[in-house]
């Protein structure tokens, strides 16, 4: 856990600092005629988060320095999975819009599916049928709204 | 022989129906030919949700095509029209809402992209019956009651669930010299709290007092004409303050680039839905009366209400964000 | 007594009673399934019920709340993937029970806990409707302010391991809570020019993302291990781990208790929301029992019974303030309005006067509702057990198609499905790197009513003797400040220990 935290730590405090120097001060406007700055509550939490962030790192430092236990880490598997999901959503978000959305739905089941290791044939072609099938009849029979 | 007969017959027939259907999709003004969208700046459930679903109805039965509503709600229907006004100009999709979307919220927010004259009214359905309210049990029952107070008082509380209703209040406050504290709200049910529990003077309302007859009075109209629930309530124009009106009808718009004859069509089926009895039970239930407008006059009135809000906002040296 | 014999049979009728089981189980199922909660399911089930009577849409609209959230305990159980944000408690403390083979223990103690804290609240709404209401009024902005301060500290006190995680958790969730348009001056923060965002991140996408997506990349991750464990997540075998002891009902006892009143006294408090009523029950409940973060390590039943009870308690609570005053105290009762005055219906204070049989149908019907709700549950867990033991290569992919399908209609479209992949990202990391994503939600849920009851107050207090008649209010502070303290006392007192090991 202290590796984790100690590189958590940093990256939080210069994303602190980004929020403070930055991030706020260009898309917050100051004061106006409120009772509070628009801009106080963002900055307080940046504050917070920064010096926060500085203890934390200043912690994991201290106790990998001294020895103690240091934690897991995350499994490889895990990183790639992470990956898979949001490029086959993402993948499936950009086909919506521009094919088809029966399309994108079967194809992000189906990816997925397979990713997974799943490789019986009725199961791949039985499930994003039934869901697509379903979906198209939730909506445009039963809701009268359309998608898309 | 007859087998022949039939079948030259069957294909006669076919060929004939399939030319007049051909030539009837040609003709321009024969819209609509396929399903059509309702746009709705409003989450599923709101007041002109409701009234937007009743009307789509009313018109699959007047134009012979299902009406599907489509709900993008956001930045008081900001997103709905940014993205409507680059559509196709091609009857597919027309937007039901609010014309302050168009005239007003522009003219605040410097990020929104489109204005009143990115769209062709086709006509206005129903008026939002927007106007200034006060709790019952205070001594006042039109403005100049209520600037007498404040003065008297030396500072009176406001409730604001909007940027307009703040611009409102503060040209009244200016022209009258009184000083108002200006407490935020989240909408309606926000404000209304206020009201009903005293702790404020004076508030903005988009029409919810109607469910607190005997809590809450109201003070004055903000359109521009005097309102059909509150006939005997004057309007701000009335009260003294010149051009401080912002107008709420409902309207339909179509983007700029539209086929007049589909503008005409739409125009003459929302005077049926004006007077359809669906559309008549709804408005009485949400308390929203039926006003319609033809396409002209929707866009002769979108066009002076921006330029009385403009004037408005110049007034009190409104900073555009 | 006798004009109450029409209303019963009203209520009672078949073809009523129809309508309210579909409602409590088209509810229990969206609930169940994740990326789907009853906000969606209300929100679209509405125009259906422009063809209904009063009583019949009222009661089913009612029907499907009570039943989603109930039925958002389920996945929260088996795949350690709230239905809905209330449930996260829940998944924290009952996922560990079935990883320990003990999940259709955990899912009964959740329906129980369920329908009694529903039933409490059903109970004590139709009792004290009126009177209470006219206390809600009485709450304001300035007891509002110093009530969200207390259970934002309360609740940042359940971070687990880090104070200090916890509270940066925290901050980034009010700090995200603050994109969109501030209230006060309509003027854009932290929106870098997206439209989209004006009135600030969608809640569902942002919960889904957090919730169920980075879940379910966790899961996906661990496929492998999954097939072995989903036999465990079938039940050990063992009849002791499937039922709910005489034993274990009496230390459930309490945590029911105390949950169903947290519950109906957070939903009758208008902004607050299951979410919160769920967490306050929760932690009351850990501190209570002293195991402090063994709950989430080994699981623990009261905790479940605790969040199950609360959650579903807030839901009837909120219709108080709506049925009386007409101000809604939830989404849900938001919801509910349209759904009245589609039907013409007015609520507010005239509605027990020009509606009369109608309420008390209503009613009626809410109590039949609780007793279904129990039947439905008990089967309804069975097929979700034995569905999600198909296999995860089957779950999984469904579950994301119906998170995109949630995220897709309540975030507005792509945009939706766009914030709910980069929170989806932001919880992976976050319960990787040990981040408490619970208090991020908090932050995030609580932030904007805190900030507005805030302005709210100090726009109507102009001098400090004011406070002075705001009872409630001063208690809640003293509360908050006391928590404060005793949260870094507990903190540094921790943190010696650690040093001295």
């Amino acid at each position: 856990m202290a590796k984790s935290d100690l590189i958590s730590g940093i990256v939080l405090t210069i994303f602190g600092l980004a929020l403070l120097a930055y991030i706020i001060p260009t898309q917050t406007s100051e004061g106006g005629d409120a009772t509070i700055s628009p801009a106080l509550l963002p900055q307080i939490c940046a504050v917070g988060i920064t010096g926060l962030a500085v203890l934390l790192t200043l912690k994991a430092a201290g106790r990998l320095r001294r020895r103690l236990p240091a934690g897991t880490a995350v499994p490889h598997s895990e990183w790639w999975s992470a990956l898979a999901v949001l490029i086959a959503v993402s993948a499936a978000a950009s086909i919506f819009k521009w094919v088809s959305p029966g399309l994108s739905a079967v194809l992000l089941v189906v990816g997925l599916m397979l990713y997974m290791g799943e490789r019986r044939l009725w199961a791949l072609i039985g499930f994003p049928a039934v869901l697509v099938v379903g979906a198209w009849f939730l909506f445009y029979r039963v809701l009268g709204t359309a998608i898309g | 022989m007859k087998r022949l007969f039939k079948t030259a017959a069957t294909t006669a027939a076919i060929v004939a129906a399939a030319a007049v259907g051909f030539s009837q999709s040609a003709l321009a003004g024969d819209w609509p030919s396929k399903p059509v969208t309702m746009l709705i700046g409003y989450k599923a459930g709101g007041g002109t949700d409701t009234k937007g679903r009743v009307l789509a109805k009313i018109l699959t039965r007047e134009l012979g095509q299902q009406v599907n509503v489509i709900n993008r709600p956001g930045g008081g229907q900001a997103v709905a029209l940014e993205s409507f006004k680059n559509t196709e100009p091609n009857g597919d999709v027309f937007f039901f809402g609010s014309v302050t979307g168009m005239t007003f919220n522009p003219q605040i927010n410097s990020a929104l992209k489109f204005d009143v004259d990115d769209y062709v009214y086709a006509g206005g359905l129903t008026e939002f019956q927007v106007s200034m309210v006060a709790p019952a049990d205070r001594p006042f029952d039109d403005i100049a009651g209520m600037v007498k107070f404040a003065k008297e008082k030396g500072r009176i509380k406001y409730a604001s669930l909007s940027p307009s209703a703040k611009i409102i209040m503060q040209t009244i406050a200016k022209k009258s010299g009184i000083n108002v504290d200006y407490i935020p709200t989240k909408g309606g049910r926000g404000m209304i709290q206020l009201i009903l529990s005293g702790k404020v003077d004076f508030a903005f309302s988009g029409g919810i007092q109607s469910r607190y007859p005997g809590k809450v009075k109201t003070i004055a109209a903000t359109s521009s004409s005097r309102l059909a629930n509150y006939p005997n309530t004057q309007t701000l124009i009335e009260a003294g303050f010149d051009g401080l009106a912002i107008d709420a009808p409902t309207v339909v718009a179509f983007p700029v680039g539209i086929d007049p004859a589909i503008v005409k069509k739409m125009e003459a089926a929302l005077k049926v839905a004006s007077t359809d009895p669906a559309m008549i039970k709804i408005s009485e239930a949400i308390k929203m009366p039926i006003k319609y407008m033809t396409a002209e006059q929707a866009t002769t009135l979108a066009s002076t209400s921006k330029t009385d809000i403009a004037k408005t906002l110049k007034a009190i040296n409104y900073q555009k964000k | 007594m006798e004009d109450l014999v029409p209303v019963f049979q009203a209520a009672l009728a078949p073809a009523n009673l129809a309508w309210v089981t579909f409602g409590v189980a088209l509810g229990y199922l969206v609930g169940a399934l994740p990326g789907l909660g009853k906000g969606t399911a209300t929100a679209v089930a509405i125009p259906l019920t422009f063809y209904l009577n009063p009583l019949a849409a009222i009661a089913f609209l009612v029907g499907i709340s009570k039943g989603s959230t109930a039925g958002s305990a389920v996945s929260a159980i088996l795949l350690n993937t709230p239905g809905e944000p209330s449930s996260t408690p829940t998944a924290m403390a009952g996922y560990p029970l079935a990883r320990a083979g003990k999940a259709q223990k955990a899912l009964k103690m959740g329906l129980f806990a369920s329908v009694l804290g529903d039933l409490f609240s059903t109970i004590v709404l139709i009792m004290l409707a009126q009177k209470l209401a006219e206390y809600a009024l009485g709450i304001g902005p300035v007891e509002l302010t110093a009530i969200l301060a207390f259970s934002m500290v309360f609740i940042a006190g359940l971070s687990g391991h880090s104070m200090i995680k916890g509270l940066i958790a925290g901050l980034f969730g009010i700090l995200v809570s603050c994109v969109g348009l501030e209230v006060e001056t309509g003027s854009p923060r932290l929106t870098f020019g997206i439209i989209d965002v004006y009135d600030g991140l969608p809640l569902i996408p942002v919960a889904i993302g957090m919730l169920a997506m980075s879940e379910m990349m966790i899961q996906i991750g661990q496929r492998h291990r999954l097939s072995e464990e989903s036999d465990l997540l079938a039940g050990s075998g063992k009849r002791e781990d499937r039922v709910v002891s005489a034993s274990e009902w009496k230390n459930c006892a309490r945590p029911i208790i105390r949950g169903s009143l947290i519950g109906t006294v957070v939903g009758i408090l208008p902004g607050l929301g299951a979410s919160v009523g769920s967490f306050l029950s929760y932690g009351a409940e850990r501190k209570a029992s002293g195991r402090g973060a063994d709950f989430e390590r080994n699981g623990a039943l009261e905790g479940v019974a605790a969040a199950e009870s609360a959650d579903n308690a807030v839901v009837p609570a909120s219709f108080v303030p709506l049925f009386a005053i007409g101000i809604p105290g939830s989404v849900i009762a938001a919801i509910l309005i349209s759904a009245f005055t589609i039907q013409g219906i007015t609520p507010g204070p005239l509605l027990f006067l020009e509606n009369r049989d109608l309420i008390l149908g209503v009613y009626v019907s809410m109590l039949a509702a609780s007793l279904i709700l129990l039947i439905i549950g008990y089967f309804g867990q069975n097929i979700f057990a034995r569905i999600v033991r198909i296999s995860p290569a089957l779950v999984m992919p469904v579950v994301v198609f119906l998170c995109c399908m949630g995220a897709y209609l309540q975030g507005g479209g792509t945009f939706g499905i766009g914030v709910m992949l980069l929170f989806s990202v932001i919880g992976f990391f976050a319960k990787k790197y040990d981040f408490s994503f619970v208090t991020f939600l908090i932050g995030f849920v609580i932030g904007p009513s805190f900030e507005l009851s805030l302005r709210q107050t100090l726009g109507l207090v102009t001098n400090w003797s004011e406070l002075w008649s705001h009872p409630v209010a001063i208690v809640f502070a003293v509360l908050a400040v006391i928590g404060v303290w005793r949260l870094t006392v507990l903190q540094r007192r921790q943190m010696e220990a650690m040093a001295n090991r």
